[in-house]
């Protein structure tokens, strides 16, 4: 599935949140999305996932509005999948496998697949297979975390939107949530929102949004140098720092920061 | 929780790190006397105000000063002294420009300090954060950090509770909890310096002592573990 955002504008009343905003995205592209809070980063991944309407332009699937009409933006809906920021506040089921059937439910899959779909889920993302039965309220946070990621992955979607997937997960969940990435890598595309340079490292494209606007399209990999990173202003990052200490002592640091960032 | 010692005195800034599901929020939850413990006790002495994960639990109104002015009138305080202490909370969160906005139409970063006025306006003692950082970007963490130490230096006493160890590069003391037990409680750099013991509770070094370390590695030498970016340019030998 290729996806093409052309000239998209969002707004509340006249105050725009998105402006001008044109890309594709290529079948089995990996992308971050990066930017300060307000930037706009979840509007943009709310009118990937025709959440919402923008105020002006459009969202092409293969070519075609996804909004042209509901059998479209329901045939859309059924290819892509989105993890909501926080999605573990959002439980719908009484039982981890409940929670985890019901996307698959709501796309009509017949009950004969749907076991097979939920079991190879449940690997992928990490669950572990005996808290099927638990109330999902029961599981930490990071558990159910990986509970509501499970329930995304099972359709298979062409296209994933994750929101802040690693907000608030430990050491292990985020390995595991690295593996994941690896595992799905040129499987599907994948439209990553994080604050997290390590993440970020991870896709293959870079998508950095100021003020609803982009800022910089391109390889990810300007991660790892510091003057466009900078000139970026992603954030006040501490690595940031670091590395105009150790270029001003003239001492080489792209190695040791891509350990860094490949560590966490 | 198993057996869990440990005191914070007063002006001190102290965070408890520990993964998802090693006893964070119960600590914190014990410690604020939400809950009672089956065993041991614990001790507080002047008032407790707590900042919850997500600032959205805890706003009762929708416009920013009268959500900020609940604590103080519930507390029966006259309506001078409301006034004083609503805008002394405002104004060191940064937020008296914005006074009048609806808090929903707040930023991330600024809910939280929201949240945190709050909190400020009833003046308390103590202040136990829980989580209260979990999705700001690096330069709303950095203002909310200097922020806390501003109130520290005011004589406040702050617990911060996060599996995030960058958090605790600015506390005075760091205990990181695993499986409902204190496995270390000191001070800080010693804490974060220690990248196996992080790892084997779950947490993820400071990215400042992982980068440390690859240099060191590769021939750059320290004069110690730095944990924070100015003591990585102290550290670094020339």
């Amino acid at each position: 599935m290729q996806i093409d955002l052309k000239d998209l504008c969002f707004g509340y009343k006249d105050e725009f949140c998105l402006k001008d905003i044109s890309l594709q995205i290529s079948q089995g592209e990996s992308i971050a999305i990066m930017g300060l809070n307000g930037s706009g980063k979840t509007t943009l991944l709310n009118l990937l996932a025709g959440l919402i309407k923008p105020s002006s332009g459009e969202v092409l699937s293969d070519g075609m509005s996804i909004h042209k009409d509901k059998k479209a933006i329901r045939e859309y809906w059924a290819k892509i999948g989105y993890l909501l920021q926080l999605s573990e506040r959002m439980v719908f089921s009484s039982t981890v496998k409940k929670e985890i059937e019901y996307s698959l439910k709501a796309r009509n899959f017949k009950k004969d697949i749907r076991q097979d779909l939920i079991s190879k889920a449940i690997n992928l993302a990490g669950v572990d297979s005996k808290h099927m039965e638990r109330h999902p309220m029961t599981l930490s946070g990071g558990e159910l975390r990986k509970v509501e990621i499970a329930s995304v992955l099972s359709y298979n979607p062409e296209l994933i939107l994750f929101d802040e997937p690693l907000a608030g997960l430990d050491l292990d969940s985020r390995m595991n949530f690295y593996r994941l990435l690896d595992e799905i890598k040129g499987k599907c595309s994948v439209v990553m929102v994080t604050h997290d340079a390590s993440s970020a490292l991870r896709m293959n494209r870079l998508i950095v949004l100021e003020n609803g606007r982009i800022k910089y399209d391109g390889d990810s990999s300007v991660i790892l140098n510091n003057d466009i990173y900078c000139e970026i202003g992603i954030e006040i990052n501490e690595l940031i720092s670091i590395n105009a200490i150790l270029k001003a002592r003239g001492i080489d640091y792209e190695d040791s920061l891509r350990e860094v960032l490949n560590e966490i | 929780m198993k057996d869990i010692s440990l005191s914070v005195k007063r002006g001190e800034f102290h965070v408890i790190l520990g993964a998802n599901g090693s006893g964070k929020s119960t600590l914190l939850k014990l410690l604020s006397k939400l809950l009672v413990p089956d065993g041991g006790t614990v001790e507080t002495k002047g008032s407790v105000g707590i900042a919850f994960q997500n600032p959205d639990d805890q706003f009762v109104y929708s416009r920013l000063i009268d959500d900020v002015s609940f604590g103080p009138i519930n507390n029966g305080l006259n309506p001078s002294e409301i006034s004083i202490q609503v805008k002394e909370a405002l104004s060191i969160t940064s937020l008296l420009d914005k006074e009048n906005r609806n808090v929903d139409t707040l930023s991330g970063g600024e809910k939280e300090r929201a949240a945190l006025a709050g909190v400020l306006a009833l003046d308390p003692d103590v202040l136990i954060l829980d989580e209260v950082l979990s999705m700001q970007d690096e330069k709303s963490k950095r203002e909310y950090i200097n922020l806390l130490l501003k109130l520290k230096e005011r004589g406040k006493t702050i617990v911060l509770v996060t599996h995030d160890s960058s958090e605790a590069a600015y506390a005075d003391y760091v205990h990181i909890l695993k499986e409902g037990c204190l496995i270390y409680s000191g001070k800080r750099r010693e804490a974060l310096s220690d990248i196996k013991r992080l790892k084997s509770a779950n947490i993820a070094p400071p990215k400042t002592v992982l980068y440390a370390q690859a240099l060191t590695n590769r021939g750059v030498s320290f004069a110690f573990i730095p944990t924070t970016v100015e003591e990585f340019e102290e550290a670094l030998c020339k």
